[in-house]
């Protein structure tokens, strides 16, 4: 399930899942992203691919730098999915 | 007179864009205020701490509307000649919205940088120092242009939500007549940039997602932008100044109370109008943060308004449901 999210965090800001999640903080996934300008813009990508996988019923976004890694968000939410996810 | 709401319907109806600004400046001349007559002659009486806190935030916040309006004039001008040939309509509003940012607004805020920063002085706060004014002056980053016109739109009306308490609280005259005269510029600004957004939707210069998303961001109660300085994490701003994320809160000088910020009826009033905002750019209702989210969830699926209406429908019902 986090698996499809990433790929959908990916495809839209026009990366790879690789590029994404390297550990690379998302101010560098911005230089990368081919059209991604700040921080709204991720937050169109998670909040998207929470919409794309049907599970942004169930979580609130967390609050996220541009210092953290797509990682750490994606983490984040799988927390608060564990519960309900069966 | 009133400030044009329906952008687009008036440039199809065959209006041009030297029609609307002359709309503009009719409206600009009739509402300007002398800044020289409001304080011809007079002084402050009893100006207190809480007086003195809204002078020092508001004399600073003032100072970063220009390198705002200065992107939006750019910026406007540029996309519109970009999408002169695909989307004329969009042009034309842009133009429109460029045109206002650089005449009208600008020169409205700079009465308020110079009557807040006048009177700041008049209570016995130090000057602004050179260097902290040029700092305020950074430039203002490029964004997509609904987005900024949303994200100004919430800045005004964090200023008419401030200001206004701040007259409202003062017992010194001439602090309410200088706080009160321009909140209702405030007003009329906050009016503009929704009436711009709106436009610009309607036009199909930008989807509905890109409103919801910057209220979105505005207002959620976990890191969001109306909550400045008192946010857990902050991110580094390069060369310019959010004043929001400035606010002085607890033991610093100057430092507003929470009665003045997240608080109470304050807090509530810039959430119903963000609500307002939203409901007046896009038609969709959104009553609390959590229909704000739902509608901005939907909209990253989809761009049409009622199925994004029916999804904020369909959330707060089960919501209520599991509520029983
Ligand atoms: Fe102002
Ligand atoms: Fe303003």
């Amino acid at each position: 399930m986090l698996t499809e999210l990433k790929q959908h965090v990916a495809r839209r800001l026009g990366l790879t899942p690789e590029e994404v999640f390297d550990g690379r903080p998302l101010s560098a996934v911005l230089v990368a992203s081919p059209t991604a300008i700040n921080s709204i813009d991720l937050l169109d990508a998670f909040a998207g691919a929470l919409a794309d996988t049907g599970f942004d019923d169930d979580v609130e976004l967390p609050t996220m730098t541009l210092d953290h890694t797509a990682e750490d968000v994606v983490q984040a939410l799988g927390r608060q999915l564990a519960p309900t996810a069966s | 007179m009133l400030i044009m709401t329906d952008i687009v319907g008036e440039l199809r109806a065959g209006a041009t864009i030297t029609d609307v600004l002359r709309v503009q400046q009719s409206y600009h001349e009739q509402r300007r205020w002398s800044s020289d007559e409001l304080f011809d002659g007079r002084r402050l009486t009893r100006p207190g701490e809480s007086d003195k806190a809204a002078l020092w935030h508001a004399a600073r916040a003032e100072l970063t509307t220009q390198p705002a309006g200065i992107r939006l004039a750019v910026d406007g001008v540029r996309l519109a000649h970009e999408i002169r040939e695909s989307n004329p309509l969009g042009s034309d509003v842009l133009h429109v919205a460029a045109a206002w940012s650089a005449r009208y607004w600008l020169e409205e805020e700079a009465h308020h940088e110079v009557s807040f920063g006048r009177l700041m002085e008049m209570a016995g706060i130090d000057p602004i120092e050179t260097e902290e004014v040029v700092e305020h002056r950074g430039a203002f980053p490029t964004d997509n242009y609904a987005r900024v016109c949303i994200l100004q739109a919430c800045v005004e009306i964090e200023a008419c939500v401030s200001y206004q308490h701040a007259a409202r609280t003062s017992g010194d005259e001439l602090v309410h007549d200088v706080f009160h005269t321009i909140m209702k510029d405030e007003v009329q600004h906050r009016q503009y940039f929704a009436a711009f957004a709106k436009a610009l939707v309607e036009s199909g210069v930008y989807p509905v997602k890109d409103v919801l998303s910057m209220a979105y961001t505005w207002i959620r109660p976990d890191g969001g932008e109306t909550y400045g300085s008192t946010r857990e994490a902050q991110t580094e701003r390069q060369g310019f100044v959010n004043w929001w994320e400035r606010i002085r809160t607890d033991e610093d000088d100057f430092a507003l109370g929470d009665d003045a910020l997240h608080e109470g009826s304050v807090h509530a009033r810039k959430l119903s109008s963000v609500f307002a905002l939203v409901r007046e750019v896009t038609g969709i209702e959104t009553r609390s943060y959590e229909d704000l989210k739902r509608a901005y969830f939907a909209s990253l699926r989809t761009n049409d308004v009622d199925r994004i209406r029916s999804a904020v429908r369909r959330g707060a019902g089960a919501a209520a449901a599991l509520a029983r």
